[in-house]
């Protein structure tokens, strides 16, 4: 019994024919071609992003490399005083430095001059004061020389201490780490929308897409309102910058954001509500300019794109989505190491030709504002 | 119902692979009113029926490498299985519902009646199933028209098998509503 209500339904509808098909072969041959040439579009996408990844990457390792100058040797002055022959020339076991603790130090002809010889044995740090005031005599006072200064020396005019030739080479970080969040504001996009459940009220046909031969509701309205919600995305990304210059940089790695959305649909005496909720992983990249900076504060704009993949969801979108970007920044340095960045910017997202509805569908152009830590490597 | 003879399908699909265009809208014109209804059984809107019907075709021509003929209708048959996976992608990217039906007064026919649609027209029956909630709709279409047991519908459709079958259940009480409808008051 049960099984002859589904046969005759079989019967009526399994061969069904539509009248009027609402689709011609000139819409199915141009979308066969457009989906050709998406196809080659992404791949050719992601080959750009591969290859920039790569680069990046690569700069990345080389610059980590790289070895990084050693604080240059305290070079003594390699040159000898010429001193009158009256003049004694210092013993080695009253030179204040071993000879043997400093590479290339010369023995400096000096008078003997009494120095704290606990601490001079050791092997003082010739960046440090060596001596205390009180320990030399009155005249002839030797301060450490700045490099590049005068050399200090006596009342004679002979070199007491080694001074340093070169001031260590300070090496200037090129990589750093970029920590972020997006601070989810408030704005969201709510759509409305209300139509009839079917499109026409002609008994006999419509003259329409489909022939009809009869129509009923089921209520009187036979109206669907539907509604739908979407919520800022969040999203949070890790990015390594790599310094090309003192002012620009370029920087890639990865994001994590999650789109909820809400869509309620009611028709006559039922209603439905759907939460959909998004996962996107995605690789950005971008390029950035310092434009300003002060103290602690550098002023800089950066612009890129960033290419997202759904890794989980409520229903499925397939394609990519990719977007472009633009900000203004302000970077405020906490310690050497580590800066605190605000930047707010827009970023435009294109249509993907998925028919998943999020905020991205409803607003194209979006603001946000990126709040992070910035840690030089 | 079979749409292409055996000879006109072994010769459609020969030339298709060879990349013929005139084959390709000699097998859309054929299959394309089939597949559209196809699709608007399982699709309430007209705009739907007509992006998922354009997607099919997308996949038939696009992916046509992947086809095996494996006798005589097997083309159509594979046609059709895509017409109904696109419309359950559709429906599934649309929305999943999660609250349905704030009336759930649907008595009237018993469990084993109906509902009966031998005297009622063909178009009047596909109108009746389009108006039904899409998710009832759907477990309509796959145990009605796809054959598949409730199990397989709730292993399709990742919800539970009772709810299967209980979805089944209202969507005849709701057809069946429909029925008494039309035959009482007649088409509006």
């Amino acid at each position: 019994m049960e099984e002859k209500w589904k046969q005759h339904f079989k019967d009526k509808l399994s061969g069904y024919r539509l009248e009027e098909v609402p689709l011609s072969w000139d819409d199915v041959g141009t979308a066969v071609a457009q989906t050709s040439r998406r196809k080659r579009v992404v791949a050719g996408l992601w080959s750009v992003a591969g290859i920039a990844a790569a680069v990046a990457a690569a700069l990345w390792y080389v610059g980590s490399l790289r070895p990084s100058p050693a604080p240059a040797e305290p070079s003594l002055a390699v040159r000898e005083e010429t001193v009158p022959d009256a003049v004694p020339v210092v013993p080695l076991e009253v030179c204040p430095v071993p000879s043997e603790r400093v590479p290339g130090a010369v023995h400096l002809k000096a008078d003997p001059v009494p120095l704290l010889t606990d601490s001079v044995r050791e092997g003082p740090s010739l960046l440090e004061d060596p001596v205390a005031d009180a320990d030399f005599p009155a005249a002839g006072k030797p301060t450490l020389a700045d490099p590049g200064s005068a050399v200090p020396s006596d009342e004679d005019g002979r070199e007491l201490f080694p001074v340093l030739q070169e001031a260590p080479a300070i090496r200037k970080p090129r990589l750093a780490l970029l920590a972020y969040g997006s601070v989810p504001g408030s704005a969201s996009s709510t759509q409305s929308a209300a139509g009839p459940v079917l499109s026409a009220a002609s008994i006999y046909g419509d003259g329409g897409r489909m022939k009809r031969s009869g129509m009923l509701r089921m209520d009187e309205n036979g109206r669907v309102e539907t509604e739908e919600h979407h919520q800022q995305p969040v999203r949070f990304g890790l990015l390594f910058r790599y310094a090309l210059t003192d002012r620009i940089g370029v920087g890639t790695g990865l994001t994590y954001s999650v789109c909820r959305s809400t869509f309620s649909s009611t028709y006559g005496t039922f209603r439905s509500e759907t939460q959909q909720t998004l996962h996107f992983v995605g690789m950005p990249l971008r390029v950035d300019c310092r434009l300003l900076g002060t103290g602690p504060f550098r002023l800089y704009a950066s612009a890129g794109g960033l290419a997202e993949k759904m890794v989980k969801g409520t229903v499925s979108m397939k394609p990519l989505q990719f977007s472009v970007n633009g900000a203004v920044g302000l970077d405020y340095a906490l310690s050497r190491p580590v800066h605190l960045f605000f930047e707010p910017g827009c970023s435009y997202y294109f249509d993907n030709g998925s028919s998943v509805q999020t905020l991205h569908t409803q607003r194209p152009l979006s603001f946000q504002l990126d709040v992070g830590l910035r840690f030089q490597l | 119902m079979r749409l292409l003879a055996p000879d006109v399908e072994r010769e459609l699909i020969d030339r298709i692979r060879r990349g013929d265009d005139s084959a390709m809208r000699s097998l859309y014109e054929r299959l394309s009113p089939w597949l559209g209804g196809i699709c608007a059984r399982y699709l309430s809107g007209d705009e739907s029926v007509r992006d998922v019907l354009q997607e099919v075709f997308v996949k038939i021509f696009t992916r046509f490498d992947r086809f095996t003929y494996r006798g005589a209708g097997s083309l159509q048959a594979w046609a059709g299985r895509i017409a109904v996976n696109e419309s359950l992608m559709f429906l599934k990217e649309r929305h999943r519902e999660k609250t349905v039906s704030l009336d759930l007064d649907l008595g009237g026919a018993e469990e084993d009646e109906g509902p009966e649609v031998e005297d009622i027209p063909e178009d009047v029956v596909l109108e009746m199933v389009r108006q039904l909630p899409d998710r009832y709709r759907t477990v309509f279409n796959l145990y009605v028209f796809e054959d598949l047991s409730h199990k397989e519908i709730a292993s399709l459709l990742h919800i539970k098998e009772d709810t299967s079958a209980s979805d089944l259940h209202r969507a005849r009480k709701l057809l069946c509503r429909m029925i008494d409808r039309y035959r009482t008051i007649g088409p509006m």
